[in-house]
């Protein structure tokens, strides 16, 4: 707990040294999820607008946790800590790199507050309607918070593996993409068309998101909503697990032996 | 100016031969961008309303010309604007605006050879589902859409050199203006039709050139009987849009080159 | 506080890299960078390792200051084993691994320290004061850095903030890599005085790597050469300088156009001189060739060098018999490949 204070202190301060790369990276995500907002609902026909407008908000909202998480954590650790040392430093601070990781989510918040109710008014003007935000705002907040640990974790994950080798971006986008559309997270499973149910269910957030929309507007989820509750809270919790044991094992053992990625050797 | 687009030229090439991953993931992004709107599109509503609304015969023809539209664009600007980005990290920056040629021609130079290998790899991309979809006629509309990008190109290619000036006295190291990308792809319509957006959004898009690529990739798809005459029309805007912007980049490059070498450049 | 501030016995590591042969075959290559390095480092010294670079320097740095786990051997900082008491090592260690890296762009040098000491545990107004007190000592806050973003530093001002951060803690025991790497010669001065009056004034055992023999002949009270991961040499500098005993360096300094690579002009020198003890460098508008002479062989040498320079192209601009310097034991004990000349090895 000690190295609460000032890990949060560092990523409030940086979030601040970068404003401007802030408000445009919440406008490059607003813009490109409305062109594809827009162009998606053009095939909806127009007196079932004001149903499917809660379901695309919070897909594109638990999206950008995501694919906010992904970049903000597993890029900037790839791109950033890890190029410049920053590994090494902290190790001889006694502080681990999992933690300095996981204070991002500072970062990811601040992002994440800043893009979802410009969110909300895209989709509302799309749809032409002010639809509520939640019925059950307890299961919404369930969803939302088991899918942000499985974000993070899986985040978390590809930085343990970045420590060793190289990580392309462009897989990270594409892995980010079909998740979004396959994974469940766009669509409720249940309208899915049939062997892609079965892919969805693989996918870990797909039941974050039942249980979300279950909560934005009460949608049944494909599977009974007391399976999805309890699916959603062991997969978040598992995820963790193992992103947390990989990272132990990297830090105390095989950075040890084999030192850190791109970091000089000799 | 030749000498430059030259080793440009071949500076891409090379590029594509030693990032054979980014090279991949360049020919999927088209479809990665069609499946997102159409899979959503799909599920929620569809292709017919699609088709009926943007006046179309084929949503996945009209939908992968759009797309490879909306890449080139995306491409020719976070290429010219970034080579001033990418060569400050790579702190060449102030060796290339001390050379005797001119900043606004450096920039162009270095877009030219993007302008032309962007759209040939993506046009390459859609090519199998374009045969698939319409035959042999299907290409020949697609070399025609490939020319018509790359007449759009051109005044592309003066916006990303203002763009591209602008990182020259605003020092961040991540591209703050790359949310100027989706901006001008949503303002164009690339897979709607302008008259969705507000009004103001509707006065910008008309000095934007790839609303006019846009419009004639409909053209094209269309096959209408006043396709020829609409096109020519569109050609003109993009032809004199290509001189108007270009001019405005070498009056405006030159006053910030000034200011910026003024300041100091690193 | 007693015995050896640090101890290092049998250091050995071996990485594994990977070669491309073609397109998709990998072969499989170990590299072994540590062969059984040994050494003490005392209590108020100044401890130099010296060292071509690839000789296994940073390798023993990264071991000393557990960020590597050697395959074979042990160390102890502060009487605390590397391998069992990692924590208890770092709490007593300030490390600079790389002038230029390791901090935050955005952050200034003063939020950057204030990052870091809360990291260490420190708070409140101990903390600012700490900050101020380690910002004077380096020099920044003389020259206005202190609140500067980082990225806006220069490489002197980077390499000063390296080692105020490493002192934050006041941690008894310095290791730092290449320091001096990069500085002005103002700057490196500067660093080199600072790294002395804490080892003499705070009795603190400070352990330094370089491949400036200049540097190290100034501030080190003894030296280590290390040399393919072997330790080749070690002891004071003066008795250093007595493996060269009966020695002499003739140094020749020539210019011309370099027609070939500066280690191919080397070899052939060696080669029709039959000297092994020799090395060519670039020095201000030349080359300079030390050699090492047996004493009275000093004359015949020298002509020799000067046909085969002439011969080569070469215009040789001066000659000149010195002392031996800590260059020249560098230069017999590493073209001994470490063998023989080894007293600790």
């Amino acid at each position: 707990m000690s190295r609460l204070r000032p890990i949060v202190y560092l990523h409030l301060l940086r979030t601040w040294r970068y404003k401007y790369s802030f408000l445009n990276s919440t406008l490059n995500i607003t813009f490109w999820i409305a062109i594809f907002i827009l162009g998606a609902l053009l095939f909806v026909p127009k007196e079932e607008l004001p149903t499917t407008g809660p379901y695309v908000f919070w897909g594109v909202t638990l999206w950008n946790i995501i694919s906010t998480s992904v970049w903000y954590i597993a890029g900037w650790s790839i791109w950033f800590f890890v190029s410049l040392g920053l590994v090494e430093d902290h190790m001889l601070h006694n502080t681990r790199t999992l933690h300095v990781l996981a204070g991002r989510l500072v970062t990811i918040a601040t992002q994440i507050a800043m893009v979802t109710p410009l969110m909300y008014l895209l989709v509302s003007y799309a749809t032409g309607t002010r639809f509520p935000l939640a019925t059950k705002p307890l299961f919404l907040l369930y969803g939302l918070g088991t899918a942000t640990v499985m974000a993070v974790s899986y985040s978390l994950i590809l930085s343990a593996i970045s420590l060793r080798t190289g990580v392309p971006g462009p897989l990270i986008d594409i892995t980010n993409f079909l998740i979004f559309i396959v994974g469940g997270v766009a669509v409720p499973v249940s309208m899915l068309p049939g062997p892609l149910k079965t892919v969805a269910i693989a996918v870990p957030y797909s039941h974050a998101a039942e249980v979300m929309r279950y909560g934005a507007a009460g949608l049944e989820p494909y599977l009974p909503l007391g399976t999805e509750i309890i699916l959603s809270g062991v997969i978040a919790a598992a995820m963790a697990a193992v992103a947390y044991v990989l990272f132990s094992y990297l830090e105390n053992k095989y950075i040890r032996i084999h030192g850190v990625r791109g970091v000089g050797r000799m | 100016m030749i000498d430059i687009a030259r080793a440009e030229f071949f500076a891409n090439l090379y590029w594509m031969k030693n990032n054979k991953g980014l090279l991949v993931a360049m020919v999927l992004w088209p479809y990665i961008m069609v499946a997102l709107v159409m899979g959503l599109g799909y599920i929620f509503g569809s292709p017919e309303i699609y088709a009926a609304r943007m006046g179309v015969r084929n949503p996945v023809l009209f939908m992968l010309s759009a797309s490879v539209v909306a890449m080139s664009s995306v491409t020719i600007i976070d290429t010219v604007a970034g080579y001033t980005l990418y060569n400050r990290w790579l702190g060449t920056l102030n060796y290339i605006l001390l050379t005797p040629i001119r900043t606004p021609r450096l920039l162009i130079a270095a877009g030219l050879p993007t302008a032309l290998f962007s759209p040939a790899v993506t046009v390459s991309s859609v090519m199998p589902a374009v045969l698939y979809f319409e035959g042999l006629s299907g290409l020949v509309n697609l070399v025609l859409i490939y020319f018509i990008i790359i007449l759009g190109m051109v005044p592309l290619l003066g916006i990303s050199v203002i763009a591209a000036s602008l990182l020259l006295i605003v020092k961040e190291e991540s591209n703050i203006i790359n949310s100027l990308v989706p901006f001008l792809l949503l303002v164009s319509g690339v897979f709607y039709p302008v008259g969705i957006l507000p009004h103001a959004l509707q006065l910008v898009a008309r000095a934007v050139p790839v609303k006019y690529v846009v419009d004639a990739a409909k053209l094209v798809s269309a096959l209408s009987t006043e396709t020829g005459a609409a096109l020519f029309t569109v050609l003109y805007i993009l032809a004199l849009m290509g001189v108007t912007y270009n001019l405005a980049a070498f009056l405006f490059v030159g006053r910030v080159d000034a200011k910026a070498k003024a300041k100091g450049v690193d | 506080m007693s015995g050896a501030a640090i101890k290092a016995e049998g250091l050995v590591k071996r990485y594994v890299t990977w070669a491309r042969r073609g397109f998709f075959r990998k072969e499989k290559q170990i590299v072994e960078a540590l062969k059984g390095v040994s050494f003490d480092v005392v209590w108020g010294e100044v401890f130099g390792l010296l060292g071509p670079n690839g000789a296994g320097k940073t390798t023993t740095v990264k071991i000393i200051s557990t960020l590597l786990l050697p395959d074979d051997g042990n160390a102890w900082v502060a009487g605390y084993s590397v391998l069992d008491n990692p924590v208890e090592v770092r709490d007593r260690i300030g490390v600079v691994l790389s002038v230029e890296r390791g901090f935050f762009w955005k952050l200034t040098g003063r939020e950057n320290l204030r990052y870091f000491a809360m990291l260490r545990g420190l708070r409140g107004p101990e903390l600012e004061r700490r900050i101020d007190e380690v910002l004077e000592t380096v020099g920044l806050k003389q020259l206005k850095g202190a609140d500067k973003l980082y990225e806006e530093y220069s490489l002197g001002m980077k390499a000063r903030l390296a080692l105020a951060r490493a002192m934050l803690h006041d941690p008894p025991i310095l290791i730092l890599d290449e320091p001096t790497l990069g500085l002005d010669p103002p700057s490196a001065r500067e660093m080199r005085e600072l790294l002395v009056r804490m080892a003499r004034r705070e009795g603190k055992a400070v352990m330094v790597t370089t491949h400036n023999m200049f540097e190290a002949e100034m501030i080190c009270d003894r030296v280590a050469i290390i040399s393919e991961g072997r330790i080749a040499a070690i002891g004071t500098v003066l008795e250093l300088k007595k493996l060269v005993a009966g020695e002499v360096p003739v140094v020749v300094k020539f210019s011309g156009m370099l027609g070939d690579s500066l280690s191919r002009v080397e070899e052939r020198l060696k080669h029709r001189l039959e000297i092994s003890k020799l090395h060519v460098s670039e020095t201000d508008g030349g080359f300079t060739a030390r050699i090492l002479v047996e004493a009275g062989l000093e004359e015949r040498v020298v002509a020799r060098t000067i046909d085969i320079l002439t011969g080569m192209g070469f215009s040789v601009l001066r000659v000149e018999v010195a002392e031996p310097s800590l260059e020249d034991v560098f230069i017999a004990v590493t073209r001994r490949g470490g063998q023989g000349a080894s007293k600790d090895d």
